[in-house]
């Protein structure tokens, strides 16, 4: 009958010998009864008699009920749970929904395992109970992280076994808990019949993943299920401080070019409530690349540092950044990290070769008159070549009667000087260029032939859906040269620009740039826009992005002739080029870092229309672990062959492909690559709710159908308890207690006053008197 | 007597509050007396009053020779009539007689005033009194007398007597209406703690010889009231028997049983024609004498 009874409280217990505090009183007054005379005990005896069932009922019944209100207080506020007597589940009449957060931060280490473990084991504990009649009739598996894994509501349990045993963490973005409740709830509505709907959720508490569920919102999900009448179990398997330390974020700036310095912003998170210490390392290949560094992250803090390193060739290049906790040797109590896999960082960047610029003079060979533009161009893109210094720009110079398709293999970026005329076959070359990606910078001189021009790159591209090559169109020449003649300074600058952004603050380094003759462009609206303005208005240098490139227009001289760009006029316009220069080649930003869990793109790069091109083609990925995935890939002129690695294969690590039985044509780095993929960085800061703290915030927001516990067990307890009722009255049992036993001595107190009060004279020891 | 008081139970000043009603009294008893005892000797009494002359009809064994031989003329003697009124004040004196609760005097030492009150006012009135006093037995017995040396044996008595042994009313009784020659007035003083119908019986008895009775049935506040609350043992104080009591559970009882014992008195003896006053001892005895006599007065009226 008592199967199963327990006591939160068993110390109270001892309060059951309070049940015995009324006999004993009842013993020590009969003891102590006073004799006393009476003139005659007829009346007494007759009264006695008459009163002796009614007596001893009330009597009795007293004292019982006396030790039973005692015994029964001790009991209570000893919380006596049946435990074994009433289940919260009734059995087979029960639906849940078991949602696993299956987040990396559950990769945390616990004592007893990973958090996952522990959340696998409460699922299995819940789900395929050996007591039959604790398992639910229907059930549901919603991992936060793996929709493949799982399984809507059925009344085959079985089939969730598998999942079960077979999930893993997410490394990436997965389904927020909260939308994963309303779809439990959605599920659980559906089920008409059965009066128990519970949606059991096991979780870490990151705030991360449940700022959602306690959300001010008023479609709030925890307030949903209650208004659904489903009950919510929030198991708690994560312990509060956990020690952790991770790489969250790695931003890699700088031109991706060889020569050109990479900078490694890296982002460091200590989820520990103390200060740690710990070693930071950046390897490429596998080797060190640059100085440790050690360093003290502060108590659930971020830190930034960086690493710099040059690539001095061009390549594919993969690496990593790490941190570790440096444990004290010999100190037992050394922190030891529970969560590593955010321990590492992994990237994966190409490095270009140096750009190649190509100079294009508007007339055979040098004039001879030291006002040719292109004497100027090539030692302004030229550098430190002549000191013998590692330079990333790779200047040629070619005559206009040689300018055509060829001459721009592997060219990023194009100089036209003062070219007088093009033909529809090198205006079709420039066109092409650009539309692939590069840069193309016309100066203009004085026998430009400007209808040329429009026709060419402005009047008769508008058709063409994406708009002219040229900013705008260029109208007639400006101005006068020579002795006395007046130049135009710079009036405006565009500050935002990528060409000018932090070169000089001081507008007076603009100014000094002087243009005596230009052509005034017209009509420069975006996309394409002034970044440099005379002050007639008229721009000095005009950009317009077309297809993957830019087109600049200078419209004046780079020589002397009109103005004094190149012979001393400003440093501006060699920073300006250069910057031009080293943002010419596009594809050396593209992206070669992921998110885990993401159908991460693999892809050739845009390729030129050939027809002679295979429509499919294999991809060979090796993935972190070594194991080589072959992917078919689709022909797509736009992408070039393209495929996607699904969520489930991109795990954290460096992934590297190859193309199989690649088209003759295509370059080296457009048949082999490589790339990254890093798990959310979010997830690596554990900072989570404790279990009170969860429950006290649902509590206050009035969820009363909402329990959250630390096992299972003490969730479907509390569960029980408050389906019970809340025992309101055990504050108040102590104080009744205590006044029962207040009002006994009280009465015992007073029974004694009273008995002073009986004449000296009637009691038997003293003497009769008359 | 009066100079100088020598008794116990004789308290002059109160018993001088009743001097201004003894004439109340005094016609009370008597008109009690005459109204129910004519007497057959009306007229020729001992005590000489006056002469009037003879008239036809007379008789002459009246008449005063020893006049006639002086005036020469027929006169008759009037004696002032003599009452007979003879009162018996018959004292309890058993060992529950002997108990006070409070400040107030015991029953028996309440019922000795009362006694010592109502002799010395009959004889001041000329009546003869006697007192028998009793517990189980009578402890003594004096013939009725009203000369102040019968008060002053009377007096002495009492103040030897002490509470004593059980009560055994109805033998005692029994045996005084027998012994009782002429009619009287018996004055009972007694707590009545005996078997109520041989009580009653033997007041039938009283009744049954023409005497006339007034019973001062005496009894302390706390036999009346029952004030007690503690858990106490009861030792009765006539033969020493113990109870032990929880006073809470049983004093509604106990009172309904008192009420029943005084109700059944007070009926039955109204019945028979009995005077029953009910004597609370915490009331002065000069008090209850005189609320009583004023009462019996009013209701003569």
């Amino acid at each position: 009958m008592f199967e199963g009874l327990q006591f939160g409280a068993p110390a109270m217990l001892l309060g059951l010998l309070a049940a015995a505090i009324p006999f004993v009183l009842h013993l020590l007054s009969s003891v102590r009864a006073q004799e006393v005379y009476y003139p005659t005990l007829r009346f007494l005896k007759l009264s006695m008699e008459k009163t002796a069932r009614r007596r001893h009922l009330q009597h009795w019944l007293l004292l019982i009920i006396r030790a039973l209100m005692l015994g029964l207080l001790a009991i209570v506020v000893s919380e006596p749970l049946f435990k074994g007597g009433k289940e919260w589940f009734n059995a087979n009449n029960a639906a849940c929904v078991v949602i696993i957060d299956n987040s990396y931060s559950m990769n945390t280490l616990e004592e007893k395992g990973s958090r996952l473990e522990l959340a696998r084991t409460e699922a299995r504990e819940l789900l395929f109970n050996d007591d039959e009649r604790k398992r639910p009739k229907e059930a549901a598996l919603l991992l936060t992280h793996d929709d493949k894994r799982s399984v809507n509501l059925t009344g085959n349990i079985k089939s969730i076994e598998e999942p079960l045993k077979t999930m893993t963490v997410g490394y990436g973005k997965g389904t927020p808990i909260a939308a994963r409740v309303r779809e439990a709830v959605a599920q659980l509505s559906n089920v008409g019949s059965t009066p128990e709907k519970t949606v059991y959720i096991l979780t870490d508490l990151q705030r991360e993943s449940i700022d959602d569920l306690l959300g001010e919102a008023e479609d709030n999900v925890l307030q949903l299920a209650r208004d659904n009448g489903v009950h919510v179990l929030i198991v708690n398997v994560g312990q509060p401080n956990a020690v952790n330390v991770g790489v969250t974020d790695l931003e890699i700036a700088g031109r991706r070019i060889a020569d050109q310095p990479i900078q490694f912003n890296v982002t460091l998170t200590n989820s520990t409530n103390e200060n740690i210490r710990v070693n930071v390392d950046l390897h490429i290949e596998g080797m060190s690349a640059s100085d440790r560094q050690t360093i003290t992250l502060p108590p659930m803090g971020k830190e930034t540092r960086q690493f710099r390193h040059t690539f001095t060739r061009p390549d594919m290049f993969s690496g990593s950044v790490s941190v570790a906790i440096i444990s004290e040797a010999g100190n037992a109590n050394s922190l030891v990290d529970q969560l590593d896999t955010d321990n590492r960082r992994y990237f994966a960047l190409e490095i270009g070769d140096r750009v190649r610029a190509v100079i294009v003079r508007g007339h055979a060979g040098e004039d001879g008159s030291g006002l040719d533009g292109t004497t100027y161009l090539k030692p302004a893109l030229d550098g430190l070549r002549n000191v013998n210094r590692p330079w990333s720009i790779e200047p040629d110079v070619i005559d206009i009667a040689d300018f055509g398709p060829e001459a721009l293999t592997n060219a990023s970026m194009l100089l036209l000087n003062e070219v007088d005329h093009f033909t529809d076959e090198q205006a079709q070359c420039v066109i092409d260029f650009v539309d692939a990606g590069g840069t193309a910078l016309f100066f203009l001189g004085p026998e430009c032939d400007v209808a040329n021009y429009n026709k060419m790159f402005y009047d008769d591209l508008g058709i063409a859906g994406m708009g002219p090559l040229l900013p705008g169109k260029i109208g007639g020449a400006q101005g006068d040269v020579g002795p006395g003649a007046m130049a135009e300074d710079v009036e405006l600058m565009d500050l935002t620009s990528p060409f000018l952004a932090g070169l000089y603050p001081n507008a007076e380094s603009y100014r000094v740039m002087m243009v005596n003759r230009y052509y005034t462009i017209e009509d420069v609206v975006a996309p394409a826009s002034a970044i440099m303005t005379l002050r007639s208005g008229s721009p000095l240098v005009a950009t317009r992005p077309f297809g993957k490139g830019r087109a600049v227009v200078f419209p004046t001289t780079a020589s002397p002739r009109w103005s004094n760009f190149c012979a001393g006029g400003s440093p501006v316009f060699f920073s300006m080029l250069y910057r031009m220069a080293l943002a010419a080649p596009q594809q050396m930003q593209s992206q070669q870092i992921f998110l885990a869990q993401t159908n991460v793109p693999i892809s050739t790069g845009p390729l030129r229309a050939d027809s002679s091109r295979p429509n499919t083609v294999t991809f060979a990925v090796t993935t972190p672990d070594k194991k080589i995935l072959p992917l078919t890939a689709e022909l797509d002129n736009a992408t070039g062959y393209t495929v996607r690695l699904s969520k489930e294969n991109a795990l954290p690590g460096v992934y590297t492909w190859t193309l199989q039985d690649a088209p003759d044509d295509l370059a080296t780095r457009r048949s082999e690559g490589a790339f990254a993929v890093n798990p959310d960085g979010d997830e690596s800061f554990l900072l989570a709710l404790g279990t009170e703290e969860m429950q006290n915030a649902c509590d206050d927001r009035d969820f009363n159908t909402v329990f959250v516990g630390s096992s299972l067990k003490d969730v479907q307890e509390r569960a029980a308890e408050a389906s019970q009722g809340a025992p309101w009255w055990d504050k108040f049992l102590p104080l009744v207690i205590l006044l029962l036993i207040v009002e006994a001595l009280i009465a015992n107190r007073r029974k004694l006053n009273e008995g002073t009060a009986i004449p000296t004279h009637l009691s038997p020891a003293m003497p009769k008197s008359a | 007597m009066a100079d100088e008081n020598k008794y116990t139970y004789y308290e002059p000043d109160k018993i001088g509050r009743l001097r201004n009603i003894s004439l109340l009294a005094r016609s009370a008893v008597e008109g009690f007396i005459s109204g129910l005892h004519r007497s057959p000797h009306k007229g020729f009494s001992v005590e000489f009053a006056e002469h009037r002359e003879y008239v036809a009809g007379d008789d002459i064994r009246h008449l005063d020779w020893v006049a006639y031989a002086r005036s020469d003329r027929y006169y008759i003697k009037q004696y002032e009539q003599e009452t007979n009124l003879r009162t018996y004040i018959l004292l309890d004196v058993s060992g529950s007689m002997g108990y006070k609760y409070g400040g107030t005097a015991t029953k028996f030492v309440y019922g000795c005033f009362l006694s010592a009150c109502l002799s010395y006012l009959m004889c001041q009135q000329q009546d003869v009194v006697g007192m028998i006093a009793f517990d189980n037995e009578m402890k003594f017995h004096m013939p009725p007398g009203s000369t102040p040396a019968h008060l002053d044996r009377m007096f002495k008595n009492l103040e030897e007597l002490k509470p004593g042994k059980d009560t055994k009313i109805g033998p005692v009784f029994h045996e005084l209406a027998a012994t009782l020659g002429k009619r009287s007035l018996v004055i009972i003083i007694s707590d009545l703690y005996d078997e109520q119908s041989e009580v009653l019986k033997a007041i039938q008895h009283f009744v049954f010889k023409k005497h006339q009775i007034i019973l001062f049935h005496l009894m302390d506040p706390s036999e009346l009231d029952f004030p007690f609350k503690k858990v106490m043992t009861f030792v009765d104080m006539e033969n020493n028997e113990k109870l032990q009591v929880d006073p809470r559970f049983i004093r509604d009882q106990y009172l309904t049983e008192m009420n029943a014992f005084i109700d059944r008195y007070r009926k039955e003896c109204s019945n028979r024609h009995v005077e029953y006053v009910l004597t609370p001892t915490d009331t002065p005895y000069e008090k209850m004498l005189l609320n009583y006599l004023a009462r019996r007065n009013m209701a003569r009226r």
